[in-house]
């Protein structure tokens, strides 16, 4: 330990660990440490951030002035459906998982994530996401808008591949993203050190807790959603096609029901940075803890009822909008609790105004206005004017670049010293900040009134009405101001990681773990933790005279974090099944014309092969109890068993694929036949990977104990192969069953 | 003889104000793009004030685009009544939490080396206070959304007096009662509630006329309606607000509402059939181009055999008011440089280059100039 801390003050602190100056680069590709991994997340997202920013500039110079033709109309279309998607799939989110998985460990006194190779896996994919969706700059971009609203989407309008690379990157992105949400789940379940009960987890932690659940539940929706439109696109069929029987409200729906959750996903990470940054730089603790961890918990819960809200102007009917209306009413409430938390956290405290603080004040503010305008937009009736306008690009602005971008700097600016051993500049940081909040509230103040005034949103250019044209330019000032902002912050980044004055362990005086550890923290993390008893461990260690009250009991408990993790992944899968099932049923109730269930389908021969995927749920239970018994040649003969039981499945399911073929049910004859292709088929893909897992397990387990006294995978194996056969207990249920009954 | 055309222009310009919209709408795109390379028609910092100047009056009330807190109708009105109560409302909680952070800013402002304050760790009255005010002014503005949602949107009873489909990137008018076909121009008369369905050929488009009704999207076979309503004359500006495609930007249109007489006459007017060919020598080559060209694939000119649906009914095209979805005044010189090339008046529009000749298009300008 001498010798770390004597090396570390001979070379002066920086991200680069000692020694590993020689070969970083090797370093940075095949890292697992979740700190890198972090940084690695947030150098992505800085790198998607100036091209989503500058499609967003040349937005605001064509803009600028009426009938403008800086670019022409596909151009502008095709940078507007790429902004969105980069800031958000590209630049938010990485952004917020960055910081998540740079300070989650840190935060609860772990090593480091509790899956660091899947973790590794997920920023990999979100790289090769992004880099997909760039891609199409060489295959004509995508033009149908970050929501590819179908029959726009579909390539009857949109014929250039762009919107297939569109739907490849946006899937690879969901698949990280869910691997990130099971991943700290599992960390925050099972790698807490002791002291670090969920009672005591700081916000900022238990809001990404409680987010990741939203991440695991919404993505698989948007998954199933763009799986249905790139067949539609690429194997002729036709799910939201309305002349073939298909539907394009589906579409709005599938995509919102993920779409409003993902506003979410965005904001609660916001929301934690700000309760961690408030506090410091207030010199109090929180006001409400348990009001603030409460209410993200109802904003979680909310957010999957209310995202037909999006669709006020579809024609949904007086019933659904008067109920989506109040359901997303009902969300102000939570969010309003917390805006008077942070604000009453102010409220006696000693406000210190560094860089981080003010940019969490300007969230606070602009959050409100955003919240705001999000409450007329619940409203049915006024979402009936305004949407579609300016006014809402306005709104969500508010939320998106006044909430969470604003957090995002917040947290950037607080945690900077941890992350590279350096201050960064205040005077830097303060011209900034001040062009930050003057440009943003530049751009998108006055955009409320523009679609007041009837100014839609996406339109290449507008006629010269009586002041448009100014206010339209006051905006694209604005936008000038915020780059001149972002020059700043890479500029303040670069003088600080170059000559920086060094940070040492805790700038802030703040009072979570992180804090704790040296900056940058080593590779393990901690050499040794403080005792937590309370909710800032390191106020009480600087304040023995008045520490925090102890918050309920030391133990914690330390869950299987692989069994954790099986189980977010079920319902993850539940999720994006539940869709399919749903879709099923839908496009079946009232059968479409040409085959259907009941004409084409044998149930007799598939009941005979479901008894088999039946039995090999029971064969497995009997391999785990053989195991649990120390029998390896049982566990190796049930083992065996499972995997000619569900052999058989899918055989079985080949044949009646064959079968229908060879009927002439081809994927794209009616819906009935892409419903059915796409939910069993998907359902056969899952008992593949079952199957490919169970072999290896048996490769395995064939040459010995593979457990070496850790806990048994063939548990969590187990779990999923059994989710699955459950799941064929409703798609049998639903394609089967009831199609003949009704 | 070409005279009669451009006195029948001349009448038509005339009826709106001079110097109106006209005079920088006219300036359409390609006129900046051969005159700046940077895109920028004129002096950008200038250019960005023209719309505050007097004389560039639109045709909208009040010579604006026209906002949703300027309605003439029960329906807008409604929600620019609800909208009024509910900014008032957020204006209030928002003034709460400004004044929350600005005293703490000037009352609680840390200086150096000062000691940690007290360390307040929250108040359950106060929170639960703070809770159940929210609910009330929720459960009021829902009461109020509901009330106004039924002044906004009254069910559907009768069949419709309009039917309006979207196409990229026009609209197509149809008047069932009357039979009439038009596009991109909705007359109506003053002071009465006009049901209008609304379909589409391709796409989702949307219904959108600030002033005088709520939006609604145009949805494939879904049978969508709104309820319009003028109660002052005037004309209305409309556009498409879902994002459609190319011209998306492009597919506005215009409502004019005149008095019951006015409207009468109109509509006599546009139940006339074309003539079965022209007076004037290059008015009917004109019209002997419009039928041997494919112009009549996707054109219809009632009392011709012009039956083509794709593209806009031109059977009273010289009677509107704009050409391409209110991208240009409706002037014989804008309809020249249309059908001289209709991509650089409106890049990405349906309709392509025909690569006429120049007295060809004359004939044709002359041909359609002559559908009043």
């Amino acid at each position: 330990m001498n010798a770390s801390t004597s090396a570390s003050t001979a070379v002066p602190p920086g991200i680069l660990t000692v020694g590993e100056h020689a070969h970083w680069r090797l370093a940075w590709l095949s890292t697992v440490d979740h700190k890198r991994i972090g940084v690695l997340y947030l150098l992505i997202a800085l790198g998607f951030f100036v091209v989503g920013g500058l499609e967003a500039l040349f937005i605001r110079l064509q803009l600028a002035v009426p009938n403008n033709t800086l670019v022409g109309p596909d151009t502008f279309n095709a940078l507007f459906t790429m902004h969105g998607t980069t800031m958000i799939f590209l630049v938010a989110m990485p952004a917020l998982f960055g910081l998540a998985n740079y300070f989650v460990p840190l935060m609860i006194g772990a090593r480091d994530m509790a899956f660091p190779r899947l973790n590794a896996l997920s920023v990999w994919l979100l790289l090769f996401g992004g880099l997909l969706l760039h891609f199409t700059v060489f295959t004509g971009p995508p033009q149908a808008g970050w929501f590819a609203y179908a029959p726009l989407s579909e390539t009857a309008y949109n014929s250039s591949q762009g919107v297939d690379y569109w739907i490849m990157a946006l899937l690879v992105l969901g698949i990280g993203s869910v691997a990130t949400g099971v991943n700290l789940i599992a960390t925050v379940l099972s790698m807490r050190a002791p002291g670090m009960t969920m009672k005591r987890l700081p916000l900022f932690v238990w809001i990404n807790f409680v987010n990741s659940f939203i991440v695991i539940f919404a993505l698989p929706v948007l998954n199933a959603g763009l799986v249905m439109l790139l067949m539609d696109r690429q194997l002729g069929t036709h799910f939201f096609v309305a002349r073939e029987g298909g539907s394009p409200v589906l579409w709005q729906h599938i995509f919102w029901a993920f779409g409003h959750p993902e506003v979410y996903i965005l904001a609660l990470p916001a929301f934690g940075i700000i309760s961690e940054v408030v506090p410091v730089f207030s010199r109090k603790p929180i006001f409400g803890y348990e009001f603030v961890a409460a209410s993200s918990v109802a904003i979680a819960l909310l957010s999957f009822g209310v995202w037909a809200h999006h669709m006020f102007t579809v024609g949904m009917g007086r019933a659904a909008d008067t109920f989506f209306a109040i359901a997303s009413m009902l969300i102000a409430i939570p969010t309003g609790v917390k805006v008077l938390n942070w604000s009453a956290t102010m409220v006696k405290g000693r406000l210190r105004l560094s860089v981080p603080m003010l940019y969490a004040i300007a969230f606070v503010i602009q959050f409100t206005l955003g919240g705001l305008s999000g409450v007329t937009h619940a409203e049915a009736a006024l979402d009936w004017q305004t949407k579609n306008s300016y006014y809402l690009v306005a709104h969500f602005h508010y939320v998106a670049v006044g909430g969470v971008v604003f957090a995002i700097l917040a947290g950037i600016h607080y945690w900077f010293p941890k992350i590279s051993g350096r201050m960064l500049s205040e005077r830097i940081g303060r011209w900034g900040f001040w062009f930050m909040v003057l440009g943003f509230n530049g751009t998108f103040a006055i955009q409320h009134i523009l679609g007041f005034m009837g100014m839609p949103r996406r339109i290449y250019t507008y006629p010269d009405f009586a002041n448009w044209g100014w206010m339209n330019f006051v905006s694209t000032v604005g936008a000038c101001l915020m780059g001149v902002s972002a020059l700043l912050l890479v500029l303040n980044i670069v003088r600080s990681l170059l000559r920086g004055q060094p940070a040492g362990d805790n700038p802030w005086e703040a009072w979570t773990l992180e804090w704790a550890t040296s900056s940058p923290p080593p590779v393990h993390n901690f050499e040794a933790l403080p005792p937590i008893h309370s909710r800032r461990p390191l106020w009480d260690l600087a304040n023995p005279q008045r520490p925090d009250p102890v918050v309920g009991g030391d133990a914690i408990a330390s869950p299987d974090r692989l069994r954790i993790s099986m189980w977010s992944l079920i319902g993850s899968e539940a999720a994006f099944f539940g869709t399919l099932i749903l879709v099923f049923a839908y496009f079946n109730i009232s059968p479409p014309a040409g085959p259907n269930a009941k004409s084409s389908l044998d149930l007799t021969k598939t009941a005979l092969f479901s008894v088999c995927l039946f039995a090999s749920s029971f064969t497995l239970w009997r391999a785990e109890v053989a195991e649990y018994r120390r029998s390896q040649s049982g566990m190796l003969g049930w083992l065996v068993l499972t995997l000619a039981l569900g052999g058989v499945f899918i055989v079985g399911q080949g044949m009646e694929y064959w079968g229908l073929l060879h009927g002439g049910v081809g994927v794209n004859v009616n819906l009935f036949a892409s419903s059915f292709y796409l939910l069993t088929g998907f359902h056969g893909f899952h008992v593949i990977c079952g199957l490919i897992a169970l072999l290896l397990v048996l490769g395995v387990a064939a040459r010995g104990d593979f457990r070496q006294g850790k806990p048994s995978p063939l548990k969590s194996i187990g779990l999923y192969w059994h989710f699955v056969d459950i799941v064929w207990v409703f798609v049998l249920a639903t394609v089967y069953v009831l199609p003949r009954v009704l | 003889m070409p005279q009669q055309a451009q006195c029948h222009f001349g009448r038509r310009s005339s009826a709106a104000p001079r110097g109106n919209h006209y005079r920088t709408l006219a300036e359409s795109p390609w006129v900046f793009r051969e005159t700046s390379p940077f895109g920028f028609g004129e002096n950008p910092i200038a250019a960005a004030f023209v719309g505050a100047r007097s004389e560039f009056i639109v045709p909208g009330v009040n010579g604006a685009s026209g906002s949703i807190f300027h309605p003439q109708s029960a329906e807008a009105h409604a929600i620019a009544h609800l909208f009024t109560i509910t900014l008032i409302i957020c204006a209030v909680i928002f003034a709460v939490v400004l004044g929350l952070v600005v005293y703490s800013l000037v009352r609680f402002r840390g200086r150096e080396g000062e000691a940690d304050p007290e360390q307040i760790a929250g108040n359950k009255k106060v929170e639960i206070v703070w809770t159940i005010i929210p609910m009330i002014i929720v459960g009021v503005l829902f009461a109020l959304t509901v009330q106004a949602m039924q002044v906004s949107d009254p069910p559907l009873e009768t069949k419709p007096d309009l039917v309006v489909i979207g196409h990229q990137w026009w609209w197509e008018i149809r008047y069932p009662n009357t039979g009439i076909v038009t596009a991109n121009e909705i007359h109506i008369p003053v002071g009465k509630q006009l049901s209008i369905r609304l379909d589409t050929a391709d796409v989702l488009h949307e219904f959108w006329v600030p002033q005088l009704t709520r939006k609604m999207t145009t949805v494939p076979l879904l049978g969508n309606h709104v309820w319009m309503e003028a109660r002052k004359s005037g004309v209305y500006e409309g556009v498409c607000s879902e994002f459609c495609g190319t011209q998306h930007a492009w597919m506005r249109f215009q409502v004019v509402a005149e008095p019951q007489e006015q409207y009468d006459a109109w509509v006599r007017n546009q139940q006339r059939k074309a003539p079965e060919t022209a007076t004037v020598a290059a008015a009917r080559r004109g019209w002997r181009l419009f039928n041997d060209m494919t112009c009549v694939n996707c054109h219809a000119i009632q009392g011709t055999p012009a039956r083509g649906t794709a593209g806009p009914d031109l059977t009273h095209l010289a009677s509107r008011r704009t050409l391409g979805s209110v991208i240009v005044p409706n002037t014989p010189e804008n309809l020249r440089r249309w059908l001289a090339d209709p991509q650089q008046v409106k890049p990405g529009v349906k309709m392509p280059n025909f690569k006429l000749t120049d007295e060809q298009v004359s004939d044709l300008v002359e041909y359609l100039g002559s559908l009043k």
